[in-house]
């Protein structure tokens, strides 16, 4: 009798424990979820460069999403048909390695769970919803403080580094940039347009930047120039893509000048005086 | 008058026996260095052949030499317009191949191969690349083959006689003599004239023709303007090199290597003192009169008028008597026995030729070699080589030049046959005399010379007088109680 009383009383005892700790854990999970996933993920308004996680714990098993986001693409190549689905319908789109703690990824699934059920808007709802009014419209202000920004020419006001010291961008009279990360000539559209942008921008998930960024973060005006800058170099890009007058025209200027120089130097000497007998010999080698 | 001195040779191409010493000598003091493993400043040919670089005599290929321009000559592939044109892409100018890809053997494997059932051998590798080669030809591919298809037949100087040509190829039939060639150090060198940078210069006190290393840019323009093909371009140093009369000997008093060590004492080298404001005349001249009057550009030097004229250019007597004395002279101006090398090209070489009078020829008949003349040598005008062939040589085309030599050196033979074995008829010995303007006694001058002429009657090399030179340049006051020995380290004692 005593003893499944204290075995009631540990119960008790852990119940509370536990219940106390609830609220904490759900805390950090909000945190984790603003300052890791958010940039790409939503709960409940829709895809943004990732999938929207609204009732994700319910498709899937804990374990699964703790394999996903600690590592996508080598649980892809293990062979799971989910994954490679997601993966696939992304665009091919690889999801960074999160180097998170199994508590920290099981706070966040707590704390989408508790923003999918509960009704309360939460803070990054708001945060997705004020990035939606930033720069709906590009100003050609924006676009050359954009690339001021990224050439670093203005310097970033937290001191961040330039993105061209990582980045490469194909813009006119823009030098080329470093080859460490991705060209992002098109990210503008790769990653989901500007609310994409924002939220990589905002809270970098690729742990370069991640580092890079961590104490001194771009402010959301820099923010929506840049993304205004790239957004400029992608549509410029595809209007390049075209049919090239300059480029057409020197191919044919090249081979004119070679005519010419094929007519002016016609009688030169152009064969080893040797060449006859040489390859006489070879022949008679053969 | 403009009387200046310049350092001339004779080869005797009948004394000739085509050794190649002449080229190891050189090759062993100049050219066995990197880059310089493929350059013969000095070559020995067959002739009829192709030479080295191969077919160098065809000026539409290589465009060396001067042509004729109205009253003036200008060079055939470069110069101020030509040469910009080509100036960073030379088509004309020979390449590796044209010449041949140096190469040496391994012959260390001979040494270290492990033992085996087979017989090690010593692989050849090239000199430039350092990676086995199979061997295609070499700077003398063609020696002694003056018959040959490959080579005698692509003789550039054959295209000018066709009929006479076939002859040529018959069996007991073929012939072929040796002809050296170095730098000719010319009066009018092309290749001085083609060079942007001016790196190359005649040297005033002897005329020889140097390439200033320093200056040199590696324009090459002078490998394309040499009609000789006697300016090499080194792909180590990455300047352009030429024959330089060994002048480090000339000025110590000995003969340059090739001549010092002639097996066949073919060579002859001394003074000649010509006038200087006559070369653009006499290399604008007609083709026909190019010979005689390159000769007479030449002056005596036993006459006071010219003797004047050069000490007032500062020539100094030392030079004039050495130019008194010297064999060139006496071969080029006073016996007219050598002629120059392809005057055509109107570089007015100074390196002439006493041409081989070949033996006559014979035939088969029956299957036996008959080679049975009617007098004892045969008379000229059956000589193996056509006469055109030498003329195309020697005198620009012109066969009566090259006769006239021959006539001498047969009636030269014919007097001393008179003298030493007498059994020739007097008259005949008369005749041909008679018919070459010679003496007796010239004769026996032309025969001394020929065959029993000691070192320093071949060479009469005129004292430098380099303190002189040095004194132009800088004042020896300057560095009196100044010079001495030094130390390489410094001694422990004294002050």
């Amino acid at each position: 009798m005593e003893c499944k009383s204290i075995k009631n009383v540990i119960r008790v005892f852990a119940l509370v424990v536990c219940t106390s700790q609830l609220p904490l854990i759900a805390q950090n999970g909000e945190a984790t979820f603003k300052q890791t996933c958010g940039a790409c993920h939503t709960i409940g308004k829709g895809k943004v460069v990732g999938p929207d996680l609204m009732n994700v714990h319910k498709k899937r098993k804990e374990e699964w999403i703790i394999k996903f986001v600690k590592g996508s693409q080598a649980f892809i190549k293990s062979g799971d048909a989910d994954a490679k689905a997601i993966f696939d319908e992304f665009n091919g789109m690889v999801m960074p390695d999160q180097p998170l703690k199994d508590e920290d990824i099981k706070a966040v699934i707590a704390y989408i769970g508790a923003q999918s059920d509960g009704a309360a808007v939460s803070e990054p709802v708001a945060d997705a919803s004020a990035k939606k009014e930033t720069p709906s419209t590009v100003t050609p202000d924006q676009i050359l403080k954009g690339r001021a920004y990224f050439e670093g020419s203005m310097a970033f006001s937290k001191g961040g580094a330039s993105c061209i010291s990582c980045h490469n961008v194909n813009y006119d009279g823009v030098i080329a940039g470093g080859v460490l990360a991705k060209d992002l000539t098109d990210s503008y559209t790769r990653l989901g347009g500007e609310a994409g942008l924002n939220g990589m921008l905002s809270s970098p998930p690729f742990p370069a930047m991640t580092a890079a960024f961590k104490n001194n973060p771009l402010t959301s005006e820099e923010i929506a120039a840049i993304s205004a800058f790239l957004k400029d170099a992608g549509e410029k890009k595809s209007e390049v893509a075209g049919w090239n007058p300059l480029l057409l025209g020197g191919f044919a200027g090249f081979i004119v000048l070679f005519g010419i120089i094929m007519v002016m130097w016609n009688k030169r000497k152009n064969n080893s005086t040797k060449k006859e007998y040489h390859e006489r010999q070879i022949k008679a080698i053969n | 008058m403009n009387i200046r001195s310049q350092i001339a040779m004779v080869f005797h191409l009948d004394k000739c026996i085509g050794c190649h010493t002449c080229s190891i000598a050189c090759k062993n003091i100049w050219t066995d260095r990197k880059g310089a493993e493929y350059m013969w400043w000095n070559n020995v040919e067959t002739k009829p052949g192709t030479g080295y670089p191969t077919k160098w005599e065809d000026q539409e290929t290589y465009k060396g030499g001067w042509e004729k321009n109205g009253d003036t000559v200008s060079l055939k592939g470069t110069g101020k317009f030509k040469g910009l044109k080509n100036i960073f892409h030379n088509p004309y100018m020979p390449v590796l191949d044209d010449y041949y890809e140096p190469w040496t053997y391994k012959y260390q494997d001979l040494f270290t191969a492990p033992e085996g059932d087979d017989q090690p051998i010593a692989r050849p590798v090239s000199l430039v690349t350092g990676e086995p080669i199979e061997i295609k030809s070499g700077p003398n591919w063609d020696d002694d083959l003056g018959g040959s298809p490959d080579f005698a037949r692509k003789d550039v100087n054959m295209e000018k006689l066709t009929p006479e040509q076939e002859a040529m190829f018959q069996l007991e039939r073929m012939t072929f003599h040796y002809l050296p060639r170095i730098c000719n150090h010319c009066l009018n060198p092309a290749c001085v004239a083609s060079c942007p940078s001016g790196a190359l210069y005649k040297r005033g006190e002897d005329g020889v023709v140097l390439i200033n290393q320093e200056r040199c840019r590696a324009w090459r323009m002078c490998v394309t303007a040499c009609p000789y093909k006697k300016s090499y371009y080194n792909w180590h140093t990455g300047k352009s090199e030429k024959c330089v009369l060994c002048y480090p000997r000339l000025e110590s008093g000995q003969a340059p290597a090739c001549f010092h060590s002639c097996v066949g004492r073919i060579r002859y080298l001394g003074v000649l003192l010509y006038d200087a404001d006559k070369i653009e005349a006499v290399a604008s001249c007609k083709e026909e009169e190019l010979v005689d009057r390159h000769i007479d550009i030449y002056v005596d030097p036993f006459d006071p008028a010219v003797i004047e004229a050069a000490t007032a250019n500062g020539i100094a007597m030392s030079t004039i008597e050495a130019a008194q004395k010297s064999p060139v002279y006496k071969f080029v101006k006073l016996w007219k026995l050598a002629l120059p090398l392809h005057p055509e090209y109107r570089t007015l070489p100074n390196l002439f030729y006493v041409p081989a009078l070949l033996p006559g020829m014979a035939s088969v008949q029956d299957g036996i070699y008959n080679s049975t003349t009617k007098s004892l040598w045969g008379g000229i005008d059956t000589t193996r080589l056509p006469m055109k062939y030498l003329a195309s040589l020697f005198s620009a085309g012109n066969t009566e030049k090259v006769a006239d030599v021959l006539k001498k050196l047969m009636a030269v033979r014919m007097h001393r046959r008179g003298v030493t074995v007498g059994d020739l008829k007097a008259d005949e010995i008369s005749q041909a005399m008679k018919e070459t303007n010679l003496s007796g006694n010239t004769a026996d001058e032309i025969f001394r010379l020929t065959s029993l002429a000691t070192f320093d009657d071949r060479f009469v090399i005129p004292p430098a007088h380099r303190e002189e030179s040095i004194e132009m340049l800088e004042n020896t006051a300057d560095v009196k109680g100044n010079t001495g020995f030094g130390f390489k380290e410094t001694p422990a004692r004294g002050l």
